[in-house]
Order: structure tokens, then C-alpha cells, then sequence
């Protein structure tokens, strides 16, 4: 949920994640952008459960995210740009 | 590894842009050093000069946020140079730090080097803690300070100390429903009910008592159930969490049987206190000794504040979550000395145990609240 209105943020930017289209705002990351839609869950560890953000500053690696195809990017420090190509790690599971 | 053809030469890398290594940078550019500083975000400042990211800087800044600008200024009027969105993932003999960054140098070599990476929160661990939605305290504060986003819309705090408290108002004004504030001990019950007959705890720290009480008024007013003596059990959900379990406790913390109750929610914030980041120093081979007061393992060092391992230095929260003796101490080492350079000021003069206050930008601007 973002708080304040719109026209405070940054650029609007499209990104996707696993392939479903959102807008976010420049300035804002990865993980921030997840959550002000409501996502929470997006990591899956090696054995299938589900992870978000828990430290929210650059320690504990459980928000990781694929970014333009770079492994192992952490949501809660990148920040978001026009174009960015988000996964979480499904095709990990796939490939189990 | 042997030093690389790409490695960058530098007199002293500070590790860590929080207010211990921006006044270390400052302390040693000042003695003429040439210093290159190091941090993960996208902005010097830490947790505790956490900045609104630019595209939001419109938004009136906070003391804390100004004071935070002001001595990144000097900083970079010094000459420091600043290497930012930069993770130090190893750190090797010879003081070569390892980096990876989008404009970082595969590695450089330091002369001295001065660890400045601060502390992180204690995690705690109960069934169900690792359900997406259970998160730090500083995860939604950091995201609420620096991008105005809210985690969630139904939001519990557990852990203990007044810094929950602030974060919780922090929330509340920013349109979060609070489903309850629980503060681990049951010492903090007559505070909660009734703030001002504590208030002499902190007789002329007028900023924090003036931030303490208008947190509670905050909550109070928003009818924000305040529980001393209860602590989180278990978090429930299948993909994220959806509720949680909760009990009252014990002196030794533990739930007592038959009080336990069940709150609904979509975030539950953990507060239960620091640990230093010891990482980089314990990598180098410092040594470390056990202060529980202190959040652990801390490294041990000389009245220089250099360890064991030479040209290594360590200042702030990652040499021991401070408070006031911590600050006293490091206050008093005016004249600490970085490899040849004496410094002419003190390095850490920030009492970081205010590590996580933040302020809602949107309503008037709040002063720090130590533990």
C-alpha cells in the first residue's frame, strides 16, 4: 500500500514479475513494489516454501529474486526500472 | 587470492555509510587520508539517517534525515570517495576487500581499514516465523522511511522496547491498522498505561520523552491495544500469514498455558533487539569476545579502537550494541588513530541505539527515541 499520492513518486515504470505486468515507480524496489500490491510471498527455497521480505535491508537473502536473468538479486535493495524482467525461482521447482 | 591487476589502491576503505563510518570517513579525510567509502543502499546514512529515496525528496525531510544530509555534505566536501549499492562479500589477507556493485572495482586493497557495518535485528524463531508477512521491525520501517510503502493493512508488533511503540504510531499515521503493540516484559506495564508517572526515566531528554508520548497518544487515540507481558507463539497461513498466535508470558518469557488467543493479520513485525555485524571482522580473523549486553560476539579492541589484526578497525554498532556507555566510550577517542593519520575529531558521535527511529514525513517531525 502506498501511502500519499501519486504525483510525490517518481517516474510510473513497468516491470513484470513471472511474467504478470505491474507498475511501479521509479525510486521504489523490487520488494517495495511487490508489496504495495499486496504480494507478500515471492522466493521459493530449494524445497518449495514460500519467502518475502524479512530483514528488508541487504542481510538475510530470503527476498532473492532473478533480475534480467542475474540469480540471486535481492528484492529489498534493487531498485525497480522500466523493462526489468522479474522471476522468482519456480523454474527451480520445475526442474526438481 | 593474490591481489588482482583490477584491484584499486586506496589509504583507508571504511566499510559501512551509517553515521560510525560517515564520521570515521570524515575523522580521516580531515587527517589527510585518502578514503574511500563503502555501503550496500543507493544513499549514505545507514538505518538511522535512512533517507526517502530521491524521487521522493520532496517530502520534507526529518531532523534526523537533515542531520543525516548535512554530514554526508562534509563528507563529500572532504574528498571522500563513495562507492554505494555495494556489497563487500569477502575480505582477504592484506585488507583486499571483495566487492560487487554496478560501479564497483572487482576488489581494492586498504592501507586501514575501518569496519562500520553496524548491527541487524535478532531474529526470533517460533513456529511459522519464516511464512511470508513475518518480518523485522526495521524491514517495515526502512520501507516506510525510504519508499512511504506500507507492508500490510493489518499489522502486529511483537518484541520488546519503546522503539515498537514508535514504529506502531509510524504505521498508524500512515494508514496502517495496528492490531496490537506486545511488549515481551511485563516491567513495561504500568509505562504502557501510564506514561507520564514513568516520564522521569527520561527527565531531560526532552526529544524522546516529547516522541515516547506523542507515539502513545498516537495509539491511544487510534485505540491500538497495548499488551505488556505477551509475546507471539506461532504464525499461521499457507502461503502468507494470515494469523497469528499469541500468549502472555512468563518472567522467563515463556507462554504461560491457557492465556493464549488468536489475532488475525497480514504482517507481524519482530522487535526483540541488535546484533553487531561482526561478519567482515570475524572473516579477517579478529577476535572476539562474548557480551551478551553488547549483542554477542563483539571484537575486541585497543583504546585506538584497532584489533588484534593490524591496520584493522572496527567503530559503531558492530563493535557492540552501544547505548550510552558504548557512545561515552568511542566519545572519549578523540584523539584514535587510523594507521598514521591521527584524527582531530571524535569518530562516533551518534548514539546509535536510536538505530531504528524514524519519523512519518507526512505529520509534524519527531525526535529520537533511545532505549
Amino acid at each position: 500500500m502506498r501511502v500519499g499520492s501519486e504525483p510525490q513518486r517518481g517516474q510510473a515504470v513497468n516491470i513484470t514479475v513471472d511474467g504478470v505486468p505491474i507498475k511501479a515507480y521509479s525510486g521504489e524496489t523490487i520488494a517495495g513494489a511487490l508489496l504495495a500490491r499486496g504480494q507478500r510471498a515471492w522466493h521459493r527455497t530449494l524445497h518449495g516454501n514460500p519467502r518475502g521480505l524479512f530483514c528488508g535491508m541487504g542481510i538475510c537473502f530470503d527476498c532473492t529474486v532473478t533480475v534480467n536473468g542475474e540469480h540471486h538479486v535481492r528484492a529489498c535493495l534493487t531498485p525497480v526500472a522500466d523493462g526489468m524482467v522479474v522471476e522468482s525461482r519456480r523454474h527451480e521447482e520445475r526442474s526438481s | 587470492m593474490t591481489a588482482s591487476s583490477e584491484s584499486v589502491q586506496v589509504e583507508v576503505a571504511i566499510v559501512g555509510a551509517g553515521p560510525a563510518g560517515l564520521n570515521a570517513a570524515l575523522s580521516a579525510a580531515e587527517a589527510g587520508a585518502q578514503v574511500m567509502l563503502i555501503d550496500n543502499y543507493r544513499q549514505p546514512g545507514g538505518q538511522y539517517y535512512r533517507q526517502p529515496v530521491a524521487e521522493l525528496q520532496a517530502i520534507q525531510p526529518t531532523r534526523h534525515q537533515r542531520e543525516g544530509r548535512a554530514l554526508w555534505y562534509k563528507v563529500t566536501a572532504a574528498g571522500v570517495d563513495l562507492l554505494t549499492e555495494t556489497t563487500v562479500w569477502g575480505v582477504f589477507e592484506g585488507n583486499q576487500l571483495a566487492l560487487h556493485g554496478p560501479q564497483a572495482p572487482p576488489s581494492i586493497e586498504a592501507q586501514a581499514l575501518i569496519l562500520a557495518t553496524g548491527a541487524y535485528e535478532r531474529p526470533a524463531a517460533f513456529p511459522g516465523w519464516t511464512l511470508p508477512g513475518v518480518m523485522m521491525a526495521g524491514a517495515a520501517q526502512a520501507l516506510l522511511k525510504e519508499q512511504r510503502i506500507l507492508p500490510g493493512r493489518r499489522i502486529v508488533l511483537a518484541g520488546t522496547g519503546p522503539l515498537q511503540l514508535v514504529l506502531a504510531a509510524e504505521l498508524v499515521r500512515a494508514g496502517a491498522e495496528v492490531v496490537a503493540v506486545l511488549e515481551g516484559s511485563s516491567l513495561f506495564r504500568g509505562a504502557l498505561r501510564h506514561p507520564l508517572r514513568y516520564g522521569f526515566a527520561l527527565w531531560g531528554q526532552w526529544p524522546r520523552l516529547a516522541e515516547g508520548l506523542n507515539s502513545w497518544l498516537t495509539l491511544r487515540r487510534a485505540g491500538v491495544p497495548l499488551r505488556a507481558g505477551w509475546g507471539i507463539v506461532a504464525a499461521h497461513g499457507h502461503n502468507e500469514v494470515t494469523e497469528v498466535t499469541i500468549a502472555q508470558l512468563n518472567e522467563q518469557w515463556r507462554p504461560l498455558s491457557g492465556t493464549s488467543q488468536t489475532l488475525s493479520c497480514d504482517i507481524l513485525c519482530l522487535g526483540y533487539g541488535f546484533v553487531p555485524a561482526t561478519e567482515l571482522a570475524r572473516l579477517l580473523g579478529v577476535r572476539h569476545e562474548w557480551r551478551a549486553e553488547q549483542g554477542g560476539f563483539v571484537p575486541v579492541r585497543d583504546e585506538r579502537m584497532q584489533t588484534n589484526v593490524s591496520g584493522v578497525y572496527v567503530v559503531g554498532d558492530g563493535a557492540g550494541i552501544g547505548g550510552a556507555a558504548l557512545v561515552a566510550r568511542e566519545l572519549g577517542q578523540t584523539q584514535a588513530q587510523i594507521g598514521q593519520f591521527r584524527m582531530r575529531r571524535p569518530v562516533f558521535p551518534v548514539p546509535l541505539s536510536a538505530l531504528h527511529t524514524t519519523t512519518d514525513a507526512t505529520t509534524q517531525p519527531v525526535e529520537e527515541f533511545s532505549r
